[in-house]
């Protein structure tokens, strides 16, 4: 496959040690070059971002390091967030933080576009955001956590059978237990018991919007989102942060 | 103005990789709120998204694939690294059976292989790899763009074509053909039945609006025949069991 020639950071490398006995045109020349150098890392870091993401939105700090500037990581924030705002203004996705600790940082990526239902195909667009919507939903009705049976007896009710293969989602016990969780949509705990919780995940928690899935749900029982009290109130709550 | 539309639209092509053209008419008109654009139009629209994808190295063309003649909008990658192959969604087994498969194509001279062959490819790869997992990828291709099935052979697609340009440039300098009226590689098409030179359909059809002569060798144009060049060994090859 044809490869683009040198790697940006063995650039930079070399011309840092030019630089020690620069005329005025050789350090505006090695200028220039720091510049490209940068304006290429910055491109690299979007594709790899939007080439990520189509596998898997969560991105880790440390991973986009190891890819776009893998021998220096001094630049990392300047050029991360030139990346972000050429992904916001040209493609309209999102990059936000999901987890945050001393170690790492993760990120997820969202789109900024309102959902528009020209865009999607009836026969082949992906069933399983409304499964998602679904049991997001159930679980912030339950004041945030639920556990297996609650789960399993909610998607009853709406003829989703947990363990029995489903014609529009398949396999929906692994779905959840493996893809959402994967794809922190859901975190899953065990108490006690070894019994499983369930619970937002971070992706879920900055994707998602409660007062949406308020509204969904009032939509469904033909109620207005303040008959509940509560979730209404931390509906709100997030739509004034 | 650029705005939600143009990334909208951007996003969709994102996702869907290879889209007719009718079809990618159809969806600027719904993000538009129009009820009748000319491929003109989307062509200006397409332009505009252009001139901000490009230091990405994307960019969306619109091709007309040479098998079949119909009219795709597709997203091409101009650069393929480490981070090009993250968006694939074949397994590395599938990937380098479709290497293979591309391989094969190319180096054919009719730059088309039957249906069974492709998935008899399917076992001389590095691991196991059954004839139902070659269909599959084959299904994807064809609906991606990669590849093309036209009367049970299968063909290169014009979003294949478009990609692997510069990789057909660098590995397979022999096998590929310049269409002299576009400068565009071509691999299916019409050649002269004097120089066996091979063009576009398309480039052809409009070229001879004007003149009747070959471009490449200048002799009045006739059409090589494929079909007769095949009738002519079946009948020898019948001619010798009686």
């Amino acid at each position: 496959m044809s490869k683009r020639k040198s790697s940006q950071s063995n650039v930079w490398h070399s011309q840092k040690s030019q630089n020690g006995t620069s005329s005025s045109s050789q350090s505006n020349h090695v200028k220039e070059n720091n510049k490209d150098n940068l304006d290429d890392c910055i491109n690299k870091c979007v594709r790899y971002i939007l080439f990520r993401a189509g596998t898997n939105p969560n991105i880790t700090r440390q991973e986009l390091i190891k890819n776009i500037l893998p021998n220096s990581s001094k630049h990392f924030n300047e050029i991360f967030e030139r990346a972000e705002t050429i992904l916001k203004q040209v493609y309209g996705y999102h990059l936000e933080l999901a987890e945050s600790s001393s170690s790492t940082k993760l990120f997820t990526v969202t789109s900024s576009i309102p959902y528009n239902k020209v865009l999607d195909d009836k026969d082949t667009c992906d069933k399983f955001p409304i499964l998602d919507i679904l049991i997001l939903s159930h679980i912030f009705m339950m004041d945030g956590v639920c556990n297996e049976n609650s789960l399993v007896d909610f998607l009853g009710s709406l003829k989703i059978s947990y363990n029995k293969k489903h014609k529009l989602f398949g396999d929906v016990n692994e779905y959840i237990n493996k893809s959402m969780i994967k794809s922190k949509l859901l975190t899953l705990e065990l108490n006690n018991h070894e019994h499983k919780l369930y619970s937002w995940g971070s992706r879920a928690s900055v994707s998602v919007k409660k007062m949406d899935i308020l509204k969904f749900v009032a939509k469904m029982y033909n109620k207005e989102p303040k008959d509940w009290n509560k979730q209404y109130m931390l509906a709100q709550e997030e739509n004034d942060e | 103005m650029y705005n939600d539309t143009h990334r909208s639209f951007l996003q969709y092509m994102i996702g869907k990789g290879c889209v007719s053209l009718d079809k990618s008419i159809n969806i600027y008109n719904d993000l538009c709120n129009e009820s009748y654009s000319s491929h003109v139009k989307l062509e200006a629209f397409i332009k505009e998204i252009n001139k901000c994808i490009g230091e990405q190295s994307l960019k969306i063309n619109v091709l007309t694939c040479e098998v079949t003649g119909e009219q795709f909008v597709v997203l091409v990658q101009m650069l393929v690294d480490g981070s090009s192959k993250l968006n694939s969604s074949y397994t590395t087994i599938e990937s380098e059976y479709f290497h293979n498969l591309v391989n094969e194509l190319v180096v054919t001279d009719e730059k088309k292989l039957k249906h069974i062959f492709c998935l008899n490819l399917a076992s001389s790869l590095s691991g196991t790899f059954s004839r139902e997992a070659a269909q599959n990828v084959l299904q994807r291709c064809f609906s991606n763009g990669y590849l093309r099935l036209k009367d049970g052979e299968v063909y290169l697609g014009p979003r294949c074509i478009s990609e692997f340009t510069p990789y057909f440039y660098k590995d397979y300098e022999e096998y590929i053909v310049k269409c002299n009226l576009c400068s565009e590689l071509v691999f299916t098409g019409v050649a002269c039945a004097n120089c066996d030179h091979l063009m576009h359909r398309s480039c052809m059809e409009k070229f001879q609006k004007k003149r009747s002569k070959c471009p490449n060798c200048k002799n009045p144009w006739i059409e090589k025949e494929v079909d007769d060049e095949r009738r002519v060994e079946e009948e020898s090859s019948s001619d010798n069991d009686e």
